[in-house]
C-alpha cells in the first residue's frame, strides 16, 4: 500500500473518531450521543487495523461497539425520564462548562507537547496476522492474567445481577 | 509522515474528550460514555506502541483492557439502574446525601 494512501486513510478515520468524540460531549440528546459514540468506537477499530492489529480491531467491533454500546443504549432507554419537561443535560451555570472544557483542553495540549518532544526510536513496521501469535501468547506467557480475567467476568456477571435484583416487597 | 506522534495525538484528543464528558455532563449514562472514551484512548495508545516497537505485549494488554472495560460497564450500568430505581433520577447533581 502506498504511503500517501495510508496517510489519507489514517486522516479520514482520525477525523471520524475525533469528530464523533466531540459530538458525544456536546450533543444534548442522549440517544444521538450514543450513536456518535458508536461511530467513535468504529473509528478506533479502523485505527487498530491500520496499526496492524487485525484481531484486536475485530474484537473492538464485537465487544465494544456490539456489546458495551448496546449496554449503554439499554441504560439510556431504561432511565429515560418521561414525567418532566425539557431539562438541560449540562450544568445550568456557564462556569462549570468553561472550567471543565478548559481543563480537558489544557491536558490535551500538555500531552501533545510532551509527546512531540520525545525522540521515539525508529523500528521497522510490519503488517502480519496477529491472531495465532496472540493465541500462543495468551496460553503460554499470559496464562495467569487470562484465567484471572475470566474469573473477573464471572464476578462482574454475578455482581451486576445481584445489584439489579428486585427485593421481595419492592413492588408497590 | 504518519508516525507514532500522530497516533498519540489522536489518543490524547480522545482522552481530552472523554475527560470533558465526565466533568461537564450531568446524566450518569453520559458520564459512563466519557469513561468508555478514556478507556479507548488508553487502548489506542497501547496498540500504537505495540506496532511501532514491534512487540505483541501491547496488544495483549489492550485485549485485557477491553475485557475489563466490558465488566466495568456492566457493573456500572447495574449501579445506575439501582440508583434510578431508588431516587427516580439519573441526575448526578442530585446525589448529595451520603446516608442511604
Amino acid at each position: 500500500m502506498s504511503d500517501t494512501l495510508y496517510n489519507l486513510i489514517f486522516l479520514l478515520f482520525a477525523a471520524l473518531t475525533i469528530g464523533s468524540a466531540i459530538l458525544v460531549v456536546s450533543l444534548n440528546n442522549l440517544l444521538h450521543a450514543a450513536v456518535s459514540l458508536f461511530f467513535c468506537l468504529s473509528g478506533v477499530a479502523a485505527l487498530f487495523v491500520l496499526l496492524g492489529a487485525d484481531f484486536l480491531g475485530v474484537i473492538q467491533l464485537l465487544a465494544y461497539a456490539g456489546g458495551i454500546l448496546v449496554l449503554i443504549i439499554f441504560g439510556v432507554f431504561l432511565t429515560a425520564r418521561i414525567q418532566e419537561g425539557t431539562e438541560f443535560e449540562v450544568s445550568e451555570k456557564k462556569m462549570p462548562i468553561a472550567i471543565g472544557s478548559a481543563i480537558a483542553f489544557a491536558i490535551f495540549i500538555v500531552i501533545t507537547l510532551i509527546v512531540s518532544k520525545v525522540d521515539w526510536p525508529e523500528t521497522t513496521r510490519t503488517f502480519e496476522s496477529t491472531t495465532k501469535p496472540l493465541g500462543d501468547l495468551l496460553l503460554s506467557k499470559y496464562l495467569l492474567p487470562f484465567e484471572l480475567v475470566s474469573i473477573l467476568l464471572l464476578f462482574a456477571m454475578v455482581g451486576a445481577a445481584i445489584i439489579v435484583r428486585k427485593e421481595i416487597g419492592d413492588e408497590k | 509522515m504518519i508516525s507514532l506522534n500522530s497516533y498519540l495525538m489522536v489518543s490524547a484528543a480522545l482522552f481530552a474528550c472523554g475527560l470533558a464528558c465526565i466533568l461537564v455532563r450531568k446524566n450518569m449514562v453520559q458520564i459512563l460514555m466519557g469513561v468508555e472514551l478514556v478507556l479507548n484512548a488508553a487502548t489506542l495508545n497501547l496498540v500504537a506502541f505495540s506496532h511501532f516497537n514491534h512487540s505483541l505485549t501491547g496488544q495483549v494488554v489492550a485485549l485485557f483492557v477491553i475485557v475489563i472495560a466490558a465488566a466495568e460497564a456492566a457493573v456500572a450500568l447495574a449501579l445506575v439502574l439501582a440508583v434510578y430505581r431508588l431516587y427516580k433520577t439519573v441526575d448526578i447533581t442530585q446525589m448529595k446525601d451520603l446516608k442511604g
